[in-house]
């Protein structure tokens, strides 16, 4: 028995994503210019451009080729998608001019156009070494800095802002940028306060409006109002300025209101059908909506356009991948006269489907069964659950690139997840982390998608304390330290751990604060406020006016009383984090040395400092270890108990307690302990025979057959005996024919193989008789 | 192959066949490498125990030689071999293991044991000098896969936990084979007795498992190298549930075992397995139920147990 390595960040930290594409412009198109493009020529094409006649700006760049200025000429081929050319002509101008600092500033905001977001940034600081207050260029580095979200990126921003001395383009376009970011934040005061700046600057100035006031319709949209006026406006002038709608859904889609995002991006694309990012966004919201050919298309299309934007290619080749999954129905057919339940859909590579789909299902089906009636609302069609045995792949299909940290992400009715075989057991509870997203699938459709992000996590962890398949509540020792220290956030406020974390494990820490904030609210209040809420949400409720009408306290009581549910309840922790943590790791150590008595010591000081502690390093672990060494194995076998009934996982873990359970008689706990492997561990064979061999005993062969099934699904080595098992099965369940083909396969693979031997006589005696 | 293997892979066990073939012997040899840290000690001790505790399954114990850890040096282990080459026939059989760790340099493996490793080419050449035909040769360490080429010979098989020298990673292999040896599971074919491919296929898997297990990118890739590891029974299983004999004990097991009708049954069943591509799903199966069934009869009345014995 190894010591449980669960990953508690991971567990929970499956997560609805907030989209980073377009977060603060859409790339892959030459912006508007605000005064640092001087020539002429140059600005009279510009002037052209989302034009009624597009073939007009097209023209007038292509004039520009042939210009003496190479300078003029790399703009003119961005301008024309000539990414190339533009580059050479960039390069060859800075060769002839290596301090302009505006065309080194220029050169960089083409390589962000090509999505090569650190080259960019790289120029922008050259062009900054040549000339530290050089505005334009401190703005570029904030552009592309806040685009990755790095916090470097506001002071640049800020630098900016405060110069009085900036040229007034740069003023405009720091005005915009920062509004932008207020607007994703859900600062409305600042968008406001910064959009009133802009305004008068753009107009005294005579500065194009049409970014200003794409901004205003989406301060609009944030805060409900009708963006049609606004919109036409902006159009009216600019007919084919696609950004229009793209800034728009992007707005919609980091609030997760992926429809009318997805809908945007296709007016975009229709009005704009070279705006190749509006693709790559329609795509992603096509995929959301399992759309898969339609997405493709407008991948592909995309993709010969602006070749150079990883996410395209990636995604690309992940539909390719798509190739080799299965999609299974559950059920199939729909129940006659309208399902009660919606239909699962599962899409799970063809290698792992036998052995998921299975579990997948019946978990679907309890959480759903669960979710419809608690929070009363049907959702109003099938569900996909996509789950992926490439990690990589999976970050693909949710954000476009690899590297992401998440287990999980769901986008409505359609949710993608890591397979079990893409992660380590030690890190990783699928069976958890697909409650957790069925959850989302809950809140997100009930609300319209307009549940804020903290409330929606929330749930969801707390259905994983509450009702998933490892109960119990599960905080890992950073986030007691974190809240310890007074680092909750207010309820109101609490959307920002998500969304713009200021310190290293916020995110997780917020996620932990939300289920804490769900379970107080529960155990208070009712679980039924918990609807109430998601129903306040649906109404457009903000969270102050939620907690109101649900529980009758202002936000600021509400933070009060669960601050005082907090040290109630966790203040062992709370109060003693630092000998909590220092008897884990005694208790290990001591372990390690095999001082079993100092390990049982300290496990039990741990434990009686926060008495539900599972996470990673439990001393429930260590004091069950100790406990059997010293023979005291009724203790061992109730401290393993705790363990799992608190929501343990580690599968080794749980496999001796089964095997002790089932040695004590205790048969049916020891299925019941057998069966929540499957949901964090479920590729093991041997674990799948022994459970049906187990649930045979109990007189549960259906139960039975399924594991017999898995087991064969993963091709064991001893095949004969997997065929054997399914055969008994098949026998107590009455289907002989397929007990007779099952035990062919055993003895066609072992011929002298006894117990199938007799199995086979007995059916060909039952089929005489 | 030799007739001799094929006659231990007839008789399903070589303790069987020992009855009636007593002039050709087994011989087992194990060499327990320098374990560097007491958690390896434990293992090469546990492993060094199960070799040994299967070897007395198919060969006379006092044809098992152990060298533990502290007694494998290079003088010993040599020593040993050399006598080795002066008491064995051809028709006698050798199995080797060394269990431990290894090195390899880029030109030249050595197996780690107390005072001065022995190289591969050493090892080469000892057994060269055997007489006997039919060797096993099973290195369970890390770098072992750079013997698989220099140890290569007609009727000589050789398992290495590593495909080269490079694989210099501790590793689990060596675990996992020994624990094939006692392992009803790692009976494939239900015979009763474990083949040196259904321990190699029982380890491999095992290993596989384990680093899939932990998504980890693996550090070993056992090999075997030489032909007919089927026919080889390296360990007999207590358990006679899963024999094709029970109830039948000694020369009568062998004497059903190796019956021309039962002979002929078996015969029957691997043609026809080798023409399933080429008959009709429905057809196959009659045909193969048809035989299963005789089989199945004729063992049962061996058994004592007749057909209407109840399966577990």
């Amino acid at each position: 028995m190894n010591p449980l390595r669960s990953q508690p960040l991971l567990r929970a930290g499956a997560a609805l994503l907030v989209m980073v594409l377009g977060a603060v412009g859409p790339a892959g198109a030459r912006g508007f210019d605000y005064g640092l493009v001087t020539h002429p020529g140059v600005q009279r094409c510009d002037a052209l451009r989302w034009g009624a006649d597009r073939n007009a700006a097209t023209n007038c760049y292509r004039a520009l080729l042939s210009v003496a200025d190479s300078s003029v000429r790399a703009e003119a081929a961005w301008a024309l998608g000539d990414f190339k050319s533009a580059n050479d002509w960039f390069r060859e101008a800075l060769r002839a001019q290596p301090d302009n600092v505006p065309l080194r500033v220029r050169w960089g905001y083409l390589y962000a156009d090509t999505h090569q977001d650190d080259e960019a940034y790289k120029l922008f600081q050259e062009a900054l070494q040549r000339e530290p207050q050089n505005f334009w260029a401190h703005l570029a580095a904030a552009e592309v800095l806040a685009s990755s979200y790095k916090k470097e990126g506001q002071a640049e921003l800020e630098r900016v802002l405060q110069a009085e001395s900036a040229p007034a383009g740069v003023r405009f376009k720091a005005l915009l940028l920062a509004a932008r970011l207020a607007l994703e934040t859900g600062a409305n005061d600042d968008v406001a306060k910064l959009l009133e700046q802009a305004a008068p600057l753009a107009k005294a100035q005579q500065l194009p409006t049409t970014e200003l006031n794409t901004l205003l319709a989406a301060q609009a949209q944030v805060q409900g109002r009708d963006t049609t006026s606004l919109v036409n406006a902006v159009l009216h002038e600019r007919p084919s300025y696609g950004d229009a709608y793209v800034t728009l859904g992007h707005f919609y889609d980091i609030r997760r209101r992926y429809t009318e995002a997805t809908a945007l991006y296709r007016k975009a694309v229709e009005i704009q059908p070279d705006h190749w990012e509006a693709r790559v966004l329609l795509g992603t919201g096509l995929l959301r909506e399992s759309r898969q050919s339609e997405a493709r298309a407008q991948f592909e299309a995309a993709y010969k356009g602006d070749p150079y934007n990883p996410v395209t290619a990636n995604t690309l080749r992940l539909l390719d991948q798509l190739s080799q999954f299965d999609t299974l129905v559950f059920p199939d057919p729909p129940v006659a006269g309208g399902a009660s339940e919606p239909q699962i859909v599962v899409r799970v590579n063809k290698k792992e489907s036998a052995v998921l789909a299975p579990y997948v299902q019946r978990l679907a089906s309890e959480a759903m069964t669960q979710y419809a009636r608690r929070y009363q609302y049907a959702v109003p069609g099938p569900v996909t659950i996509e789950i992926y045995n490439n990690h990589e792949d999976f970050a693909v299909r949710t954000a476009g690139m690899p590297g992401l940290g998440l287990l999980g992400v769901t986008f409505g009715r359609a949710l993608a997840m890591d397979s079990p075989s893409s992660r380590s057991v030690d890190d990783f509870h699928w069976g958890s982390t697909l409650w957790h997203e069925l959850a989302h699938v809950y809140t997100l459709e009930a609300t319209g998608h307009l549940v804020p992000r903290w409330f929606s996590e929330g749930i969801s962890v707390y259905e994983e304390w509450s009702s998933g398949p490892t109960q119990g509540i599960s905080v890992p020792g950073y986030a007691w330290a974190a809240l310890a220290a007074g680092k909750a956030l207010p309820i109101a406020n609490l959307d920002r751990g998500f969304i713009r974390p200021e310190y290293e494990q916020q995110v997780q820490v917020s996620y932990m604060q939300a289920g804490l904030i769900c379970t107080f609210i529960a155990r208070k209040f009712g679980s039924d406020k918990l609807g109430v809420m998601l129903r306040e949400y649906a109404r457009g409720a903000d969270t102050a006016s939620a907690v109101d009408a649900a529980l009758g306290l202002s936000a600021a009581d509400f933070d009060r009383q669960f601050s005082e549910y907090l040290h109630q309840q966790f203040g062992g922790v709370l109060r003693g984090i630092k000998p909590w943590e220092e008897a884990r790791a005694a208790a290990m150590k001591a372990l390690q040395m095999k001082d079993w008595n100092k390990a049982i010591a300290s496990a039990q000081r741990a434990l009686e400092i926060q008495a539900v502690d599972v996470e990673d390093g439990s001393p429930y672990v260590p004091l069950a270890q100790a406990q059997f060494a010293l023979g005291r194995k009724a203790d061992a076998v109730a401290t393993l108990a705790a363990f799992w009934k608190n929501g343990g996982h580690d599968p080794q873990a749980l496999a001796r307690l089964a095997s002790e359970y089932y040695a004590l008689g205790r048969k049916a706990e020891a299925i019941e302990v057998m069966q929540s492997i499957n949901y964090v561990a479920p590729f093991d064979e041997a674990q799948h025979g022994q459970l049906g061999d187990w649930l045979m005993e109990q007189n549960r062969a259906q139960d039975a057959l399924t594991e017999y099934r898995v087991a064969l699904a993963l091709q064991p080595a001893d095949a004969a005996t997997a065929h054997y098992r399914l055969a008994r099965a098949l026998v107590a369940l009455e289907r002989n024919k397929e007990a007779r083909s099952a035990v062919l396969r055993a003895l066609e693979i072992a011929p002298s193989f006894r117990p199938a031997q007799q199995l086979l006589l007995q059916l060909a005696g039952a089929n005489k008789s | 192959m030799t007739r001799r293997w094929s006659l231990a892979a007839m008789c399903g066990a070589w303790l069987l066949c020992m009855s009636g073939a007593a002039q050709a012997s087994l011989q087992v040899v194990v060499c327990e490498g320098l374990s560097g840290e007491s958690a390896y000690a434990e293992q090469f001790a546990t492993q060094v125990d199960a070799v040994k505790r299967a070897a007395s399954t198919v060969t006379d114990p006092q044809h098992i030689k152990v060298l533990d850890g502290r007694n494998c040096n290079r003088d010993a282990f040599s020593v040993l071999l050399k006598q080795l080459a002066g008491s064995l026939v051809a028709d006698d059989r050798l199995a080797l293991y060394l269990i431990g760790h290894g090195s390899f340099d880029g030109e030249e493996y050595r197996f780690n044991i107390p005072g001065p490793d022995f190289t591969g080419h050493e090892l080469q050449s000892w057994l060269g000098s055997l007489h006997a035909r039919d060797q096993l040769i099973v290195v369970t360490g890390s770098s072992s896969g750079a013997l698989q080429e220099l140890l290569k010979a007609p009727s000589r098989i050789v398992i290495t936990a590593t495909r080269n020298g490079a694989e210099r990673n501790a590793t689990r292999f060596g675990g996992d084979f020994a624990a094939a040896l006692s392992d009803a599971t790692a009976d494939s074919d239900k015979n009763g007795s474990i083949s040196v491919q259904e321990a190699f296929d029982f380890a491999q898997r095992r290993v596989q498992a384990f680093y899939e297990r932990d998504v980890r990118i693996a550090s070993e890739h056992a090999l075997l190298g030489g032909a007919q590891a089927s026919s080889v029974t390296i360990a007999r299983l207590s358990n006679a549930t899963h024999s094709t004999v029970a109830g039948a004990e000694g020369d009568a097991a062998v004497a059903h075992v190796d019956s021309p009708v039962r002979r002929r049954i078996v015969e029957a069943i691997e043609a026809l397995r080798l023409r399933k591509a080429d008959l009709p799903e429905s057809d196959y199966d009659a045909q193969l139920e048809a035989l299963l069934l005789q089989l199945a009869t004729l063992d049962a009345t061996a058994a004592g147990a007749g057909s209407a014995e109840a399966p577990r």
